[in-house]
């Protein structure tokens, strides 16, 4: 490691600082510039409006606190679950087997699939009619008729929570991989003189080792799913009605379909704030473990 | 019962559970390549049929053009090969640097440029969206490739500094000594020893631009700009019966070129992430 001159330290760093200035800390600033002002393209020019989009979104619009409750539905709902699997694969991937890298290659690979491929996969799967999902819960005798996965309100965001059960996998597992990776042998030795079974060495040992790790990964997977779009967008498209539209799609309609900029970038505005807080108490909570 | 008898056994439970996941990981991605290849009359019957008696593949001739697949796929290629050219260029020397010099403020930039990719792609689509369109840059390349960048730099600064960490200074400082500039330093000697690390990050951006949809639907307007997600979503959209073959089609399509690169390249992309990972 160098002492680096001050001008090198410009020279290598103002490229980057400018291009990030410019690609992300001005356009979010003009975003929440937007949010105040009526911006619809079709209607003339921009029309200051103090915090009116906002007033509207929190008092006249119903569909706003619906869209609100489907989001943080679907965030707790998913999360936790990719977490769990995620951990629990990425223990079994951790031990030593024959075989482990081609398996650990092979349950990786679903991380190269797209998003909205992923949701157009498990479209034909949920399907009421000759979806696999539903021949296999009938010949199982788990249900006796099919269910409208896809066309019912109450289930179509749980259809999309499914698809994400799949292609969260390798995200979550690689995470906990690594975080498991850093354990100390040692550790686990002395844990297992110790008469601790494999259970016990797990929740006892391994996890408070690699609570940051833990605390990384359940961040990151609350992050994502609360701002998702392309699987939503693909596979339900927020229907049926209202029932699957979360916080982006929302915006994204305001924004692309009604063509309403200035309360598309309030409801973006109010994603950015939630997510901010979300954070903030998020890490609260796991320093005063 | 022996410990080799104890042994053997841990092996064929731990082999079993490992199968058992894996298949039920690569089964959907199976069955949409079986559906691709059905009559499209088999694909929607009651019991589903597993394996098919009659098989189709005109359908992978006619989707090059009669989905616009053909351009699609060249759009995805081109914005890909662009994305990863300026990343890289862009997201080298602050790599470096990071790696090699020591500055007030230096343990703080990793966290911060990760803060950066956290930011939801709806708050950065709608100024860009109006901005572009008063720029003339909707439904170019350049409008998409520069998106791309943005999201993929702060990765690849973070995964190259991880794997440049790793790499020994004396070489370095060898060529200093024998007169080279960080610039010579960096270019001749660096590269060539990092190209695992670069390997992986390309591989990450590669993916990024493979798989974007928000952006890729919204600043390519005409069909053929389109790239290949937007393509596969376009296919069953507005229609009242879903065309089942040419989605599987699609699906297979676009993840026919993905897939093997990816087996190829996911230890170099593992590395990167968990030697940036582990400096925390």
């Amino acid at each position: 490691m160098q002492r680096a001159r001050p001008l090198r330290i410009v020279l290598f760093f103002s490229p980057i600082i400018i291009f990030l200035g410019i690609m992300i800390v001005f356009p979010l600033f003009s975003l929440i510039r937007l949010s105040f002002f009526r911006c619809e393209l079709l209607r003339g020019a921009p029309f200051f409006l103090g915090l009116g989009n906002f007033v509207s979104l929190f008092t006249q619009d119903p569909i706003f606190w619906i869209v609100l409750k489907n989001t943080f539905f679907f965030t707790f709902f998913t999360a936790p679950i990719q977490f769990i699997e995620g951990t629990l694969i990425a223990l079994l991937l951790n031990e030593e087997f024959k075989g482990r890298a081609v398996f650990r290659a092979l349950v990786l690979v679903v991380w190269a699939v797209p998003f909205v491929i992923s949701a157009q996969i498990w479209k034909p799967l949920l399907s009421e009619n000759f979806g696999l999902i539903n021949y296999f819960l009938i010949v199982l005798h788990i249900i006796k008729e099919p269910i409208p996965w896809l066309r019912s309100g109450s289930l179509a965001l749980i259809s999309v929570s499914i698809s994400l059960f799949w292609k969260g996998v390798p995200f979550s597992t690689i995470i906990m991989l690594c975080n498991l990776q850093a354990v100390p042998r040692g550790l686990l030795e002395a844990a297992r003189i110790d008469g601790a079974n494999y259970w016990q060495r797990v929740i006892y040992v391994t996890l408070p080792t690699i609570k940051s790790g833990i605390l990384v990964l359940s961040t990151l997977l609350l992050i994502f799913n609360f701002i998702h779009f392309d699987t939503i967008y693909t596979l339900t498209r927020g229907g049926p009605g209202y029932s699957s539209e979360v916080l982006s799609m929302y915006a994204y309609d305001k924004a692309f379909t009604s063509l309403t900029f200035g309360y598309s970038a309030a409801i973006s505005t109010v994603i950015l704030i939630i997510l901010s807080i979300m954070i903030f108490f998020y890490l609260r909570i796991w320093s005063k473990k | 019962m022996t410990k080799k008898q104890h042994n053997l056994i841990r092996q064929m439970v731990l082999i079993s559970l490992a199968a058992c996941v894996t298949g039920a990981m690569l089964f959907p991605l199976v069955w949409i390549g079986i559906i691709s290849l059905k009559k499209e009359i088999s694909i929607v019957t009651w019991p589903p049929i597993f394996l098919p008696d009659e098989i189709d593949f005109t359908n992978y001739v006619t989707i090059w053009q009669r989905g616009g697949f053909g351009q699609s796929f060249k759009n995805s290629s081109i914005v890909a090969g662009a994305t990863m050219f300026l990343t890289f260029c862009i997201a080298m020397f602050p790599a470096y640097a990071m790696s090699r010099f020591k500055f007030r403020g230096s343990s703080f930039l990793p966290l911060g440029i990760l803060l950066v990719q956290l930011v939801p792609p709806i708050a950065l689509l709608i100024p860009f969206f109006l901005f572009f369109k008063r720029a003339g840059l909707l439904n170019t390349y350049f409008g998409l490739v520069l998106m791309y960048t943005t999201f993929s730099v702060p990765i690849f600064i973070w995964m190259l500094k991880g794997y440049l960490d790793s790499i020994p200074t004396e070489i370095e400082e060898a060529a200093h000594i024998d007169g080279c500039n960080t610039m010579q330093v960096m270019l001749r000697i660096i590269l060539p020893l990092a190209l695992p690390g670069i390997g992986g990050a390309f591989l990450y951006t590669l993916m990024l631009c493979w798989q974007e949809f928000i952006f890729a639907l919204t600043l390519m307007r005409s069909m053929d700009m389109r790239t290949l997600p937007v393509a596969v979503v376009i296919i069953s959209s507005g229609k009242i019966m879903v065309p089942w073959k040419d989605l599987a089609t699609a699906c297979i399509v676009t993840l026919v070129p993905i897939i093997p690169i990816f087996l190829l390249f996911q230890k170099f992309l593992i590395h990167g992430l968990s030697a940036g990972a582990l400096k925390e």
